[in-house]
């Protein structure tokens, strides 16, 4: 039925991040304190928009197999009892199945939600409104906020490339014969976070260079009034 | 001496990093491998040495396949890779050489015996209790060739031993990779930069597209190396014009 | 020179933020396990950056992975990643940093001192990770307890001893 329509994706897009993480909020705390009539309507909701936004099903597959083993603990712990004592025995329980199937159901709800947002916000706008957020809480400069994710994110990948080429170098040495595992935990982290903080060094020295401070007004979120 | 039969390598992401290698390699060659970034060459040196499987095709380190005995192949061929710093292991340079023979489980007397030996071999003995992280380019190039030459591999494989260096750091690379040659050791190593060694090299092998499109000596290539993207040596374009 | 020694420590702990989420990914096999190593990196944070800019680079990692952002293990994680069975560990490792940092700042950086700091954030994060998972699981005590904390015992002693050298060696490098 939906399908004929023009995706509303476009629009969802441009529509402030605040006012979306906004809503989010509001509905991750609905998921989680609303009784059975509320997560029906919200199941509602969230299918309607997922119709409409349409979501590339390859991104969701990697989250959906984390997700499903979480539900499967969960569900599986709830509804049957395992006794350690011998003989073994298990023993099913029907109300706490159906508790169980409440947390699987809310659990999913938060994730397809989570989707939603990730698929019509960029990564940059979710800072913006991260940082817009962390504004009225005293104490928390929300500059920092945002520079500290996006720098999070920016180190991220290079650690990752990092402590991929450490170790390829100390395979190729022969690390494998060590058995000692501090001495595999201490020699693999070491030139990591040597080599991380040193670039870490220099990129405090760029920003400090570059004249950065905390007391400008924070790109992203003032320019979209 | 090293057998590549038709290896072939795809990785996870569906990048044909090598289609169809097939090179032997004997005792005592001095191979330059040359072709343009992404051309497969660091691909090629990783099978080399096990850190990655191929797809098709098998390799033989005399006589013995690579994935038969992993330890095996580490040993005989040694890898220095490009980046020098993420090779670096230990507190200190001495340390830093001892990080293999220990992980092979020598004794200290041997240890001591090959670290001395190998810091000798790249002229680093006089930093022996110096930080690696204070070290120049050039030495901290030397410094990975040296926690390499400590495994004693009869081949040594080096995955663009001249980037980013300044020209002493070329220089010195340049004669300790010659010395360690001299003393019969099998060298290959990757550039895209002919010019640093063209003196010193007998065969070339040029790489495109994750394929072996030339391989022959030296001299007789270096007016066709130009299609695989590789530069030419100053002084074949000098003689040309 | 205030200003300059903020922004470095904010670029550390921005360094350790992602360092915790990349901890979830990298692993040191162990015989045949696979040891995970990000609460080795909260203990660094903690020893290394103190209780302030431990607190927050951890507070980032959360946040940005609350968000949505992908710094979870396991693809987009988002609210429901803490709604979940684990959700209570990640969220120990604020007040387990904070303690850590607390501890190292206020007594003599001896060995010792380092250690007793490091135990009492484990303890922290599983005091808070283990009655999550009971919360959520509706495990009793006794099985929660096996579940979510002995196994993961021995490799927490081998991080607290490897952390020990770590933070010697790089309390010169990280100026502060
Ligand atoms: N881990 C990887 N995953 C996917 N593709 C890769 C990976 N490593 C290298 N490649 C690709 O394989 C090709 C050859 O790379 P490489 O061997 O590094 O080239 P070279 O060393 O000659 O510059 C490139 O196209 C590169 O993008
Ligand atoms: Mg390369």
């Amino acid at each position: 039925m939906f399908s004929e329509h023009a995706s509303i994706k476009p629009f969802a897009s441009r529509m402030d991040a605040r006012i979306k993480i906004f809503c989010m909020i509001l509905a991750s705390v609905a998921v989680i304190l609303g009784n059975r009539a509320v997560l029906v309507a919200l199941s509602g909701g969230c299918l309607i928009l997922w119709s409409l936004i349409r979501i590339q099903v390859r991104h969701v597959f990697r989250s959906m197999i984390c997700l499903g083993a979480m539900l499967g603990v969960i569900f599986l712990t709830r509804s049957l009892t395992l006794s350690f004592s011998w003989p073994l025995a298990i023993s099913w329980d029907a109300a706490g199945a159906t508790d169980g199937l409440m947390t699987c159901w809310r659990l999913i709800l938060l994730m397809f939600f989570g989707l939603l947002w990730l698929a019509v916000t960029s990564h940059a706008d979710i800072r913006a409104a991260v940082a817009w957020l962390c504004k009225p809480v005293p104490g928390i400069p929300e500059k920092r906020v945002a520079t500290m994710m996006s720098l999070t994110l920016r180190f991220l990948p290079l650690i990752m490339d990092q402590a991929a080429a450490t170790s390829e170098a100390q395979q190729s040495r022969c690390i494998q014969n060590r058995r000692n595992p501090i001495y595999r935990f201490t020699k693999f982290s070491m030139p990591l976070l040597c080599r991380t903080l040193e670039t870490a060094d220099r990129l405090a020295d760029a920003m400090e260079s570059r004249c950065y401070s905390e007391n400008y007004r924070t790109p992203g979120t003032e320019n979209r009034k | 001496m090293i057998e590549i039969r038709s290896l072939s390598h795809r990785f996870p992401d569906g990048t044909q990093g090598l289609e169809d290698i097939s090179l032997t390699i004997r005792s005592g060659e001095f191979v330059v491998i040359a072709g343009c970034n992404g051309s497969g060459k660091t691909t090629l040196f990783r099978h080399l040495n096990g850190l990655l499987k191929p797809d098709a095709g098998d390799i033989l380190i005399d006589g013995i396949p690579v994935a038969a005995d992993i330890l095996r192949a580490r040993q005989r061929v040694g890898l220095v890779f490009q980046d020098a710093d993420s090779q670096i292991v230990g507190e200190t340079v001495y340390a830093d050489v001892a990080f293999g023979p220990e992980n092979l489980c020598l004794s200290p007397d041997e240890i001591r015996r090959r670290v001395t030996i190998a810091l000798n071999l790249v002229g680093l003995e006089h930093l022996a209790d110096q930080r690696p992280h204070r070290l120049s380019g050039g030495e901290k190039r030397r410094l990975a060739i040296a926690g390499i030459l400590a495994m004693e591999s009869p081949i040594l494989v080096l995955d663009e031993p001249f980037s980013n260096l300044d020209y002493p750091g070329i220089l010195q690379v340049q004669s300790c990779i010659a010395a360690l040659h001299a003393q019969g050791r099998t060298i290959i190593l990757s550039t895209h930069d002919l010019d640093k060694v063209a003196g010193y090299a007998s065969r070339l092998i040029l790489m495109r597209q994750g394929r072996v499109i030339q391989d022959g000596p030296l001299e007789a290539l270096l007016q066709n190396v130009e299609a695989a993207g590789v530069k030419m040596p100053c002084r074949c374009v000098m003689k040309r014009r | 020179m205030k200003s300059t020694s903020q922004i470095r420590m904010m670029a550390y702990a921005s360094l350790f933020a992602a360092l915790i989420a990349a901890g979830a990914f990298l692993a040191i096999p162990i015989g045949v396990v696979p040891i995970v190593l990000q609460n080795l990196f909260v203990f660094l944070a903690g020893l290394l950056l103190g209780k302030r800019w431990g607190l927050w680079s951890v507070a980032i990692y959360l946040l940005t992975g609350a968000v949505g952002l992908p710094v979870f293990a396991g693809g987009a994680g988002g609210i429901a990643r803490f709604a979940g069975p684990t959700g209570g560990y990640l969220l120990g490792y604020l007040p387990a940093v904070w303690l850590i940092g607390w501890i190292s700042e206020n007594t003599r950086k001896t060995p010792s001192f380092q250690v007793a700091a490091m135990i009492a954030g484990s303890l922290v994060v599983y005091a808070c990770g283990v009655s999550w998972l009971k919360t959520v699981t509706h495990m009793s005590w006794h099985k929660a307890i096996v579940a979510g904390c002995y196994p993961f015992i021995p490799g927490d002693a081998l991080k607290i001893a490897a952390a020990i050298p770590i933070a010697r060696a790089l309390k010169g490098i990280v100026r502060k």
